[in-house]
Order: C-alpha cells, then structure tokens, then sequence
C-alpha cells in the first residue's frame, strides 16, 4: 500500500528500506533472558562430556591418510590372500600324510596299555599290540614300542616275569632294567640284552617284534585299501534274494542227491534261474495293477 | 607486537577502528586461551547484538535467531583454543554463525515461519519513514507493519547465500572483503550476489521506492 499522501520530495532507495531492517530490535528484556540461557548452555558444554567421535578432529592432518592407507593395504593383503587360497594347489603327497597322521604324544598311552596286555600271555596276545602299531609309521611304531615298555616300571616287571621262562637271559634283563636310570635306558637295554643272547624264548620275543614291525607295512596297506564306503556294504535286496535261492538249491541237491539227476530237478533249477533275473521279474510285476476292486493283468 | 599481532597485519580489516577492535579482541582471546574464562564474557556482550542481528535478518525468526546466537558463542567458546588469530574475531566468530545458520535454514527450509522484532523509530529510520508517509497514530503503526512485511517477504525471496550477502553488507556494514572471507568466497562472488540481490529486492519494493 503506497501512501497517496507521501511527500514528492522523498528519496528513499532499496538500501533505505533494507536498512530500516537495522531498527529491528529486541527490547531490554530479550537480552536478560538471553544471557540466562546463554549461561544455561555454557556450563551444560563444560559439563558434557566429548563423543567419541569428535577427538577425530583433533587428529593431525596426515591421520585420514594414513589411515585410508592402512585400510587399503589391509584390504589388498586380504585379497591376495584370498585369491591365492581360491586357485588350485600343489599337491605335497609327502607333507599331506604327515599332516594326517595322528599325533605321536598321543601314542604311548596307547601302546603301553596294549604291551602290558601282551605280555600276560605273550603269544596269542601280541595281535593285538600289532593292531596297534599298524597305524603308525615303523618308526614311530618302533620309538612307541620302546617307550611303552619303558615309561612304567609295570611294563618292565611284565617284561622281566615274561622272560622268567627263559632263566638267565631273564635275570640279565631284570637286573639290566632295575639298574636303569630312566625308562628309555631300560627299554634300550632290554632291546639290547635281548639281541645278544640268542635263546628260544627271547628269539620267540624278538621273533614277535619282528613280526609286529614286519607285519606293519603289509597291515597298513590293508588298511588303505580296506577303507570301504558305507554304502557299498549294503547289499541289495535282489542279492539276498538271490542267494536265498541258490542256498535252497544246494540244500535240496545235498539231501536228496538221488533227485540231483533227474530231470524234474534239473527244470526247477532253470526255472529258478530264470527267475533270478531281474529284469524278468521287475517285468512281471509291473504287469499287475489294481484299479479299484479289479486287478488288471497285462500280457 | 606479538605473534598474534602480526597474524592479524595479514588479516582483512575495513578501517582503523576495525584494526583496533581486533588487536583488543586478540588480547581478550588469549586471556581466554590462558585459563581466563571469564573473559569470554566480554566478547559475548560486545557481538551478541551484532551477532542476533544477522541471525535475525538471515532467519527472519527471532526465536531462532536467539538459539542460534547463543550456539554461535558455545562453538566459538568451546573451540577458541584453537583460534591461532589468522583473522580478526568478530570474523571468525561470524563464520561460525553463518555458517550454523546456513546449516539451520536448509534443515528448516520447509517448516520456516517469521516472528519479527519490533521497529524501533528512532534515527535514520524514522527519517526514512518520514519520507514514506506522513500518516500518525495507528495508520502509521498499521503503515510500519505491512512495510515490515513486506521487506522480510522480499528478503525471504531471495536465495540463502545472496540474503546472506546483503544482511552482512547492507544491515550490519561489513566490507566486501569481509564478507569474502567470512562466507569463504571471493570478493568478486560477492559483489556479484550483492548486485544481484539489490536487483531482486527493488523489483519487490519499487512501489515504496522513488527511483
């Protein structure tokens, strides 16, 4: 609204009016109030405490590139890695069965409690130590035998009242152990005293050592090929069967033998061949269906 | 003279009295900086006027414009250790609240509403509006408000960075150069938008205006 009454003489520009703006201003009051909040805030920013977040700016100026850096070089080597983990291997046969065999600490236990079964009755016993020993390498097998006799002072007095058939030889390995000073001393020197003294019962001994270590490659190839799956076990239905039927063949030619000739048997036993095939079979009885109360036969 | 004071050579002031005003604000500064908190109240007495009236003039709210004052003293006082004096104070302390009220408006850009101070007749501006009407009594209080409204409509045309530029330059008389620095421009950019909003706002006003 522009007033008609203004004066013709008025010269008021843009920068006047926009200056008027300067006589906008706040009375006395606002500035007590002001001040109060103002303190207000002041001692509520003294008292806050500082996020985390804002210490990143106190940080020099090479923080962030460092940091993005760091980051970049861990991102890459990460990568790399993956990358490398991702593309095929090299085989390593040699390091790949040492990773999978079992660990050596865990042997002795193992192999002591067997020895101090075999020697109760050493003869028909020491199967079953070797069953343990074929898991292992000969030298590990060898170096667990050992230890095994030596780290108990049971085994040694097994050992000693196992080889008290043998007299001398006997007393020589009893009192070789009792004079050890460790376990492995004993065992070596039993091992020892043994070789040299050739008598039957310690050549039986030895002779069962022998067999334990001689044994370990032929058991343990047995052992790879005897890994069988699981699945293979299973036999067929087909195959039960089929066994069935032949055991009930034999049967009848074994208690009628005087049948076995005649030409009644000799049919029946080609019918049941015949039947033994499956395929026949499976086409016979797909021949047969029901519908209802009707059971349709195909031909 | 010290450090500071060779800081502040390098540093743009209109006049003389500016020269002054900021050696004397530096001083203040680093009492603050050594340990002297209570310091800080004088500089908030001396700006907090100026400082509300850019506010004020940028938001056109006064509730607003008293929050964001009083931010702009809190930021200034909770980072002044790191105020080195490469600038003059009241330059720096204005940045601060530029920028924090630049930041407020295109939050609120949506949901802004004007609450106006009073115009206090007084001086040139009741000179000025002695030119525009020789009304008395309520037509003339009635004349002063729509005249309000009518300029903060005008201003609130305007884009952010071009009121800016004329709240700074043409209500609280700041140089060109001062303005470049606290808005983190060149001088020329500031001409160009002072040019620019001079040109709007006649448009807007030219009925009240006499060529």
């Amino acid at each position: 609204m522009i007033d008609s009454q203004q004066p013709q003489t008025s010269r008021v520009s843009v920068e006047d009016l926009i200056r008027l703006k300067r006589a906008e201003r706040p009375p006395a009051e606002f500035w007590v109030e002001f001040e109060r909040s103002l303190r207000a805030k002041q001692l509520a920013a003294i008292v806050e405490k500082r996020s985390w977040w804002r210490s990143f700016g106190t940080f020099s100026r090479w923080t962030m590139p460092l940091g993005a850096a760091a980051a970049a070089l861990s991102i890459s080597f990460v990568a790399l890695n993956r990358s490398q983990s991702g593309a095929p291997k090299s085989v390593d046969l040699a390091k790949t069965e040492q990773a999978q065999k079992p660990a050596a600490p865990a042997l002795p236990a193992v192999a002591t409690e067997t020895f101090v079964a075999s020697t109760n009755s050493h003869e028909h016993e020491l199967p079953a130590t070797v069953t343990v020993a074929e898991h292992h390498t000969p030298a590990v097998v060898n170096t667990a035998v050992q230890s095994a006799i030596a780290h108990s002072a049971d085994a040694a007095v097994a050992t000693a009242a196992a080889a008290a058939q043998v007299g001398s030889v006997t007393e020589q390995i009893a009192g070789i152990v009792s004079e050890s000073h460790t376990p492995q001393d004993a065992a070596t020197a039993q091992f020892a005293s043994v070789t040299e003294v050739e008598t039957p019962s310690v050549s039986a001994i030895g002779a069962y050592f022998d067999r334990a270590l001689g044994s370990f490659g032929e058991s343990s190839a047995k052992d790879k090929t005897s890994v069988v799956e699981p699945l293979s076990q299973v036999t067929a239905p087909r195959d039960a069967r089929r066994a069935r039927l032949l055991a009930f063949t034999s049967t009848v030619d074994n208690r009628s033998p005087q049948y076995s000739d005649s030409t009644s048997v000799v049919r029946s036993r080609e019918r049941i061949t015949s039947h033994l095939n499956e395929e026949a079979l499976y086409d016979s009885l797909h021949r047969l269906g029901l519908k209802g109360n009707l059971v349709s036969i195909q031909f | 003279m010290n450090a500071g004071s060779k800081a502040l050579e390098k540093t743009i002031v209109a006049s003389p009295e500016r020269q002054k005003e900021a050696d004397s604000d530096w001083t203040i500064v680093q009492a603050v900086q050594g340990g002297a908190v209570a310091a800080f109240d004088q500089l908030i007495l001396k700006y907090r006027e100026r400082v509300y009236g850019v506010i004020y003039n940028m938001t056109s709210n006064r509730e607003d414009a008293a929050d964001l004052t009083q931010d702009a003293f809190i930021k200034a006082f909770q980072s002044i250790h790191r105020f080195q004096g490469q600038s003059s104070f009241f330059t720096w302390l204005y940045r601060i609240a530029v920028n924090s009220t630049l930041t407020h408006l295109r939050k609120a850009k949506l949901r802004s509403f004007f609450s106006f101070e009073k115009i206090s007749e007084e001086d040139k501006s009741a000179e000025v509006l002695a030119q525009l009407t020789d009304k008395t009594g309520a037509d003339r209080e009635l004349f002063v408000k729509e005249l309000q409204e009518k300029l903060n409509e005008a201003m609130q045309k305007l884009s952010i960075k071009h009121r800016t530029v004329v709240t700074l330059f043409e209500i609280d008389g700041m140089s060109h150069e001062e303005i470049a620095e606290v808005m983190n421009c060149s001088v020329g950019t500031v001409r160009s938008r002072l040019h620019y909003a001079k040109q709007l706002l006649q448009s807007e006003l030219q009925k009240y205006t006499r060529p």
